[in-house]
């Protein structure tokens, strides 16, 4: 076998396989998964209810929704997920993934928030106004005809973020929780190799968003089969 | 082919998923367990109690206890302590103000920077356990015995002509961290080295307004000095300093780094320039 070969296969084996530490980075990706899954579920809950609000006629729920968004998209994740921890949820005694995905959570919810609204109001105006003219409450109107259609629009924005919420996830060792990049950096620590544990997390994340894309991109023409040409 | 991958796909989150949640049972039976003892504590009617349950080493075996990641302080609660709970931190200070939050029950860190924090911190304190003692060493990379050379040269050099001697009068005064006097900066010029620190790690090296300030920036400028070279001090994460070691980002590591068996194995260290030893940070 050529020099390198073998090289390889020993810096291999020290990074991934030697002290199980393969399971560490398992472990790693649970937690970002686990942090990234659960924020997305939160961040569209509150996406959905700051969207509406922000397109509703009451002055004050439009307020509300706008500072929201101003605040959360004009900060940080890093320094949101610090202030999380170390400020609002100090005197909690809660588990770290939980403030980790909360944070990412309230997070996501401002940038959905944002998508949402682009969507709702992406509908053409007539749709709104034939709605209303076939006897539809205003309520009706938003539910029957145009968040189905928005919904269409807004999935591939959709899906960017939530892959963009995956790999921001990276940061969680702020709060030292152990995600997949933390992961990687203790494998860096204990064995001093920067490629093997960084390309190995790099490949992982990769594979992530990847299926994620894949996966959307089914259900984006799944979704197109019922437009016209 | 694609049902193929995606099935690997969703089995891998699946196995992940599986093993986290595993981790996560066992340090939520740590965190109540570790509730009960301070309810158990509270209840005995001393309002101190909770943090003064730790008086030996022992004590700290099943405990939530932070760390600086990368440090030596993180390796020995690995190898020691495996049933503690243990959260790997950017900085001793983040660990420090968790453990004040109350979401640890002990810091485990080297002595200096541990004493600086809780100088700086009322409701902390020092227990010295005599846990492990070490020596701060300036790392190479491995076969660089032309810069280990020049850098043993200038520590002998320090401390024959009383330069060391100084600078720990400077740094580490009898009366504390308040009584620091920050040496001039000493101005080199030529080819420029690059030594790689972790700025959060007082009296070592800290930030001082917008410099690193700290015993080794001062120790690496006379080595600069030495050889004729321009110091250019890169700060990062601690736990990244040795890679860049390793793929020749930095020339060589100040960091209050102790030299220890593991790391000879990828770096060469100089003569030891510092004993340090580590210590428990506990709440009051």
């Amino acid at each position: 076998m050529p020099e390198f070969l073998v090289s390889l296969s020993q810096a291999l084996y020290q990074n991934l396989v030697a002290k199980d530490r393969w399971l560490l980075l398992l472990q790693g990706l649970g937690n970002t998964l686990l942090i990234a899954l659960g924020a997305i579920l939160i961040g569209t809950v509150i996406g959905v209810v700051i969207a509406l609000m922000r397109v509703s006629d009451n002055k004050l729920l439009q307020g509300i929704a706008k500072v929201y968004v101003t605040v959360i998209r004009g900060i940080p994740m890093v320094t949101q997920l610090m202030i999380f921890n170390f400020i609002i949820f100090a005197p909690v005694d809660m588990p770290k993934l939980m403030i980790a995905t909360i944070s990412f959570g309230v997070n996501s919810g401002a940038y959905c928030a944002e998508i949402f609204r682009a969507g709702i109001q992406g509908v053409p105006l007539g749709q709104k106004e034939a709605g209303r003219s076939l006897g539809l409450s205003k309520a009706q109107t938003m539910y029957l005809i145009v968040i189905p259609q928005a919904v269409k629009a807004v999935l591939p924005t959709y899906t960017n973020e939530f892959v963009v919420l995956i790999k921001e996830t990276a940061v969680a060792s702020y709060i030292a929780l152990v995600d997949l990049t933390k992961a990687s950096d203790m494998i860096r620590n204990a064995t001093f190799n920067a490629w093997v544990p960084l390309l190995a997390a790099a490949a992982i994340y990769l594979c992530l968003t990847l299926g994620l894309s894949h996966l959307f991109a089914r259900l984006e023409r799944r979704l197109a089969r019922s437009d016209r040409g | 082919m694609k049902k193929v991958v995606s099935l690997a796909l969703a089995a891998a989150m699946m196995l992940s998923m599986a093993a986290c949640g595993g981790s996560s049972t066992t340090s939520e039976a740590e965190t109540s367990s570790a509730a009960s003892t301070t309810s158990a504590s509270s209840a005995a009617g001393s309002e101190a109690a909770s943090g003064s349950a730790i008086t030996t080493a022992e004590d700290l075996a099943d405990k939530r206890i932070g760390v600086q990641a990368g440090t030596t302080g993180e390796i020995y609660v690995q190898e020691n302590f495996p049933d503690a709970e243990l959260g790997s931190y950017k900085s001793g200070m983040d660990a420090a103000l968790d453990l004040k939050n109350g979401k640890l029950d002990a810091v485990v860190l080297d002595e200096l920077p541990a004493q600086s924090i809780v100088a700086q911190n009322d409701d902390l304190m020092i227990l010295d356990l005599d846990l492990a003692t070490e020596e701060y060493a300036i790392a190479v990379k491995k076969g660089n015995t032309e810069l280990l050379d020049s850098i043993n040269a200038t520590i002998k050099r320090m401390q024959e002509d009383g330069t060391y001697e100084s600078l720990v009068n400077a740094f580490m005064p009898a009366e504390g961290d308040d009584a620091i006097v920050i040496p001039e900066k000493v101005a080199t010029e030529g080819e420029v080295i690059k030594m790689g620190t972790n700025a959060a790690f007082k009296p070592f090296e800290y930030a001082e307004g917008t410099e690193v300030v700290g015993f080794d920036i001062s120790m690496s400028e006379q080595i600069a000095l030495d050889m004729g070279r321009q110091l250019q001090v890169e700060d990062m994460a601690f736990d990244s300093l040795l890679s860049a070691l390793d793929t020749g980002v930095v020339d060589f590591v100040a960091a209050g780094m102790t030299a220890t068996e593991e790391r000879r194995q990828s770096v060469d260290f100089s003569d030891p320039y510092y004993s340090s030893k580590q210590v428990v940070i506990l709440k009051k």
